[in-house]
């Protein structure tokens, strides 16, 4: 207990935290999809904090040109599962955590039953296709996310509470695919990825959210971060009446 | 009404954000956009053949994004707030 008490007594001094703050951590169940550039900062602010059940889903394995941004990783583990060595390393930081590799891409087929596995989730994808099927699957199911993209120097994060919050299709509804590779600077995605973690820490712990239905964007170029307000689309096909 | 850029929008137009009377329509306010700040804008904000909304540019009006209003034709009128940012993807 003392071990414990000391590994979080910076942030348990936190009047925002504290004990009760720190148990909460321990029982709260995060699903993280997606370890890669903002999986990478996610996971590993997650861990640190004691966050006690941590889930991963990420078919992939680690490729050289991953190395610039996704910062669980090294040179000795190219060509490995992305969810084993993240899991590894998360163990090496905080042995007492429960951490589940789930070592699939996410898919229409899979999502609902993986989604149902935790309290809250955060997307950390590459793609429109599949936020727009996580989407689906929390707002089906009622639970929170805290989603997050990526581009050269810019990055969105957007807190969603079903029925309360827009959704992903809500904003995002037109949104197509973009072409080739996507351009990312490592540090952007540590900023956004560590903000992601933290509005996940903020949730667990009932603080409330001054971003709530709002979409925040970091400007990596001017070093701002801006509120846009959006609503709910009352005709959402996800989480409106679809008509 | 009220125009605010972000991110990439914000760093060509040079401008946070500005008041201007109101277009009729989300269609005029994108050509006068793209008048005004050049080639770079008119390549984000249109698809290639110049026919519609190009797919970097998300536009919301009044926090709505104007695919779930009238697209293009979305009409604007004074007091209106219109956000346009970047469709960022990456992961």
């Amino acid at each position: 207990m003392q071990n414990i008490n000391s590994r979080y007594i910076r942030q348990t001094a936190l009047p925002q935290v504290g004990d009760e703050g720190q148990a909460r951590l321990g029982n709260a169940n995060v699903l993280v999809i997606g370890a890669g550039g903002l999986g990478s900062p996610v996971l590993m602010y997650l861990a640190a904090a004691g966050v006690g059940t941590i889930h991963i889903v990420d078919g992939d394995t680690v490729s050289i040109s991953n190395l610039n941004r996704q910062i669980l990783y090294g040179d000795n583990d190219i060509g490995k599962l992305k969810t084993v060595c993240a899991k590894n390393r998360l163990l090496e930081m905080n042995s007492k955590l429960n951490i589940e590799a789930i070592p699939e891409m996410l898919c229409a087929e899979n999502a609902r039953s993986i989604v149902e596995m935790c309290d809250v989730g955060v997307l950390c994808l590459d793609s429109v296709d599949s936020r727009k099927i996580a989407n689906r699957a929390f707002v089906e199911l009622g639970k929170p996310y805290v989603e997050a993209s990526i581009h050269g120097f810019a990055g969105a994060l957007m807190t969603v509470v079903p029925f309360q919050t827009p959704c992903y299709e809500c904003v995002y509804a037109n949104a197509k695919e973009p072409e080739g590779k996507i351009p990312v600077l490592g540090a952007m995605a540590g900023w956004v990825g560590a903000a992601q973690a933290l509005a996940v820490i903020r949730h667990v712990l009932e603080i409330a959210d001054p971003f709530a239905g709002s979409i925040a964007m970091f400007d990596g170029e001017l070093m701002e971060v801006d509120k846009i307000a959006a609503a709910r689309n009352p005709k959402c096909q996800i989480c409106g009446n679809g008509i | 009404m009220k125009l605010k850029f972000f991110a990439t929008y914000r760093t060509i137009a040079n401008c946070m954000e500005r008041e201007i009377s109101a277009p009729g329509d989300v269609w005029s306010l994108l050509q006068a956009l793209a008048e005004e700040y050049g080639a770079q804008m008119r390549a984000k904000l249109f698809t290639p053949d110049g026919g519609d909304i190009g797919m970097d540019a998300i536009i919301l009006v009044n926090g709505m994004n104007v695919a779930h209003l009238k697209g293009k034709s979305t009409e604007l009128s004074e007091g209106d707030t219109v956000a346009i940012f970047p469709m960022v993807a990456g992961g």
